[in-house]
């Protein structure tokens, strides 16, 4: 099954030389999670997720630290924001490298992706690289175990 | 004479690959080792089987032997359990939370491997300091200080003491009753003189509430392990205090240690064993060869010559100039290399007639105390500057120089005062 029918084509984008400061701006402005990175020929060039923001002021220890459920206050942490600088980096400092499908994939491909990866959202490219759509779990996921109803199964497998 | 020309260039090459820092350490040694070994076979001073028996294995099975304890304390959440303690009781107090995270490190550092300790409590430390808003930078750095420290006190705090130990025949209560004291005197001045240092960042003011609902007991992971690592610990630690009565090795009572922890937290033992710094063990092993080939060419006799030659000094002079020198050059290279290098001349002198035991302690507190003068004196200043190289403020050379290079100041000034005083009186 391929995944061409359950694609989102309206997909809101960032261009690669906008600043985190615009990315802040679509994120207010639509509730999305991630944003892909085209150039200026459309390309996919990385993807921008709220969460990559987010860590702008999230502090390295974090990182460092296994689990944090010990703590019960985090303190002077809490009232971590960016800084001026930080807001006005260029989003090609803060995107990471795109996880993508190809218009051609199947839905089941796409599943396999977003599984491998631990991503919610998976822009769609053309053969040439360029952005055309983005698909989400919900999409993949329901495409796929509409086929796992009992009834579907029954008349995959007759007894 | 020609080998020993030969033997002292190679190894002077191997220090300046060392300090020149672009070949990893244990890389550059046993490079070093293997063209020692290469020259002396071709020029007859030593052989293959000379080479491996100058390894010490007592040192290095007690070295892996604690390394096991500590890998099987490293995923029960003990040592963060530690540092969050020291949050909770210092309710965020800047200086109390210095005082107690530098007494945890140099506690815990003189029974229990430093790099270990440190990998673990850092990260807590800076956790803890970003919450309260502080500056991480003094409290990592002293306690990569105290660590070094707390390692001079014990036989098996530190390597170059087990080196040392393995030579010179002193036993763990030799350490307690010689090294300990004078440890104890220099931290405690050491911590007046950082608390100085630092007193600007000190004095920030914190958000102490967070501090208090902290729940260290949350951390632990798995409480029956540390008991049980614990237990055997301790136990260990009594038998290198018998260890005359018992009439065996600290070597062998750190291998039945590590063998009864492993058996009795069921522990996985290729998974320990992972956990090991063989990296390390192998680099101690080719400092061994490359010192054990010095030693066979005769350069060490002859350098042990030199210094008897000047024995119309005072021993107490002597021992100072011993323990300034090996302090400095602990700081350029490292204390290790140092340690190993030492340990053959001390022995020269000894077959000399001469009455070494005070040279001994002076290469402890001279190896010992000079690891914290300089970034690279000991891996665990590395090991703690490449942690807070992931905070805004990390540890540079420079940051470390500038402060490390007065603490050895300190720290050695307090530890001759002590040892002359030592050498007058009761004598070592």
């Amino acid at each position: 099954m391929k995944l061409k029918p359950y694609l989102k084509k309206m997909v809101i984008s960032i261009q690669d030389d906008q600043h985190v400061s615009d990315a802040i701006d679509l994120f207010l402005e639509n509730p999305i999670g991630m944003l892909p990175v085209v150039d200026k020929h459309s390309k996919l060039v990385g993807i921008v997720t709220l969460r990559d923001i987010l860590h702008l002021v999230m502090p390295p220890s974090f990182d460092l630290m296994e689990d944090l459920a010990f703590l019960h206050d985090l303190g002077a942490t809490e009232k971590a924001k960016p800084s001026l600088e930080e807001i006005n980096l260029p989003i090609n400092q803060v995107m990471s490298p795109p996880n993508s499908a190809e218009i051609d994939f199947t839905l089941f491909h796409a599943a396999a992706l977003m599984t491998r990866h631990d991503i919610h959202d998976l822009p769609v490219i053309d053969h040439e690289g360029k952005l055309i759509g983005l698909l989400s779990h919900v999409d993949v996921g329901r495409g796929i175990i509409t086929h796992w109803r009992p009834q579907a199964i029954h008349k995959n497998h007759p007894e | 004479m020609t080998a020993i020309l030969v033997t002292s260039t190679i190894v002077l090459i191997t220090m300046i690959v060392l300090l020149w820092g672009k070949l990893h350490n244990t890389v550059a040694a046993v490079l070093g080792a293997l063209l020692m070994v290469v020259v002396g076979i071709r020029l007859g001073f030593f052989s293959e089987e000379q080479a491996f028996a100058t390894i010490d294995l007592f040192t290095i099975s007690l070295l892996i032997s604690m390394m096991i304890l500590v890998a099987l304390l490293e995923p029960t959440g003990f040592f963060q359990y530690l540092a969050l303690m020291a949050g909770r009781i210092s309710k965020g107090k800047p200086v109390v939370l210095l005082v107690l995270l530098s007494l945890i490190c140099s506690i815990v550092s003189m029974f229990l491997a430093n790099i270990t300790t440190i990998i673990l409590i850092a990260p807590v430390t800076i956790l803890i300091c970003e919450i309260l808003g502080l500056e991480s930078r003094p409290f990592l750095f002293s306690e990569a200080v105290f660590s070094n420290l707390g390692g001079v006190a014990t036989m098996i705090g530190d390597p170059p003491n087990i080196i040392i130990a393995s030579a010179s025949g002193f036993n763990f209560n030799d350490f307690l009753t010689h090294a300990l004291p004078i440890v104890v005197l220099v931290c405690i001045l050491s911590f007046f003189f950082i608390r100085h240092l630092f007193r600007k960042e000190l004095s920030t003011p914190v958000d102490s509430q967070a501090m208090v609902s902290v729940k260290p007991l949350e951390v632990i992971k798995d409480k029956r392990t540390i008991t049980k690592v614990l237990v055997v610990l301790m136990t260990a630690i009594i038998g290198f205090a018998l260890q005359s009565a018992l009439n065996v090795s600290p070597a062998f009572i750190a291998i039945v240690a590590a063998v009864v922890a492993v058996i009795w937290v069921s522990a996985d033992i290729k998974m320990t064993l992972k956990q090991i710094d063989w990296d390390v063990l192998i680099f101690f092993a080719a400092l061994f060869v490359l010192v054990g080939g010095l030693e066979a060419s005769g350069a060490l006799h002859e350098l042990a010559g030199f210094f008897l030659g000047i024995q119309n000094l005072p021993p107490v002079v002597f021992g100072l100039i011993l323990l300034w020198l090996v302090a400095i050059l602990s700081g350029i290279i490292d204390n290790i290399p140092i340690t190993i290098a030492m340990v053959p001349i001390i022995l020269e002198l000894d077959a000399a007639g001469m009455h070494v035991d005070p040279l001994w302690w002076a290469l402890v507190f001279g190896a010992g105390f000079g690891a914290n003068g300089t970034l690279i004196g000991a891996t665990t200043n590395i090991v703690i500057a490449s942690i807070s190289e992931k905070t805004d403020t990390p540890i540079t050379p420079r940051y470390w120089n500038k402060r490390g290079i007065p603490v050895t100041i300190v720290s050695c000034l307090v530890a001759s005062v002590l040892y002359t005083l030592v050498s007058l009186t009761i004598g070592w």
